[in-house]
């Protein structure tokens, strides 16, 4: 068993895998540059995690906000933004299929959208960048679950 | 005053030049050499990781590609494959020689 975090993460991952657009280019918190034979992609990660106790005696239940990050990498010329926007359509509803993710979490929102763009290459690049907040319930001491 | 004279420049262009050709908007087409590049890049855009990218260049003398301007196709050999780019950016440095920033079509 791993961290429910991570079982979040993949989750995320899995459910990212195989949309219209990007194919299998989805990976998990990539730390290497995305290169033409991976583009356009998605890349995912969890950037950090709040906890509230909401019980007092121990072990107390963790109600945890888990913080998603989802990167849409697009590199094409003049309708790079159109495709960022139809790529965040399509993760928007493959999210939308199964808020609970796998019966991991009790929600999941996107809250924020947000991009960037460059035109120092062969052909101009655009991120997009999708927030996303997971709640999920856990256990002080036995983090998976 | 330039260290290079405009005639020395030249010598490069010619030496280590690809012929290219250009399609100005106001038709017709021009032939001229040009030296080309493309200078690997890591780009940041905003996302956690970067982009790998080409910077495509091409080195130019400004009298050949007057009538070439923004948004203009040249077609470039590159690895023995005639590849077009459209001009985004002209960029002469006054002395003579004009640099062109690419992009791949």
């Amino acid at each position: 068993m791993s961290h429910i975090r991570t079982r979040i993460r993949q989750n995320l991952v899995t459910t990212l895998t195989g949309l219209a657009n990007t194919g299998s280019n989805c990976f998990d918190t990539r730390v290497f540059p995305m290169h033409d034979n991976v583009l356009p992609g998605i890349c995912v990660y969890t950037v950090s995690e709040t906890s509230r106790y909401p019980s007092m005696r121990p072990p107390r239940t963790l109600q945890k906000r888990l913080s998603a990050r989802i990167e849409v990498y697009v590199k094409m010329t003049s309708t790079y933004d159109e495709m960022v926007d139809q790529i965040s359509a399509d993760i928007e509803e493959a999210l939308h299929t199964d808020l609970t993710r796998n019966s991991l979490a009790i929600d999941t929102r996107i809250v924020s959208f947000d991009t960037d763009f460059s035109a120092n290459g062969d052909q101009p690049v655009m991120v997009g960048r999708l927030s996303c907040e997971i709640d999920y319930l856990a256990v002080e001491g036995s983090p998976e679950g | 005053m330039t260290v290079e004279t405009l005639d020395d420049r030249k010598v490069f262009v010619a030496d280590f030049g690809v012929a290219c050709t250009g399609s100005p908007s106001g038709g017709g087409s021009v032939s001229f050499t040009a030296i080309y590049d493309a200078q690997h890049s890591l780009e940041e855009a905003g996302g956690f990781v970067a982009f790998s990218l080409d910077q495509p260049r091409l080195t130019c003398v400004t009298s050949q590609v007057s009538s070439l301007a923004e948004g203009d196709t040249v077609t470039v050999p590159v690895d023995s494959t005639n590849t077009d780019y459209t001009v985004r950016v002209v960029m002469s440095d006054g002395t003579g020689i004009t640099e062109f920033s690419l992009e791949k079509q």
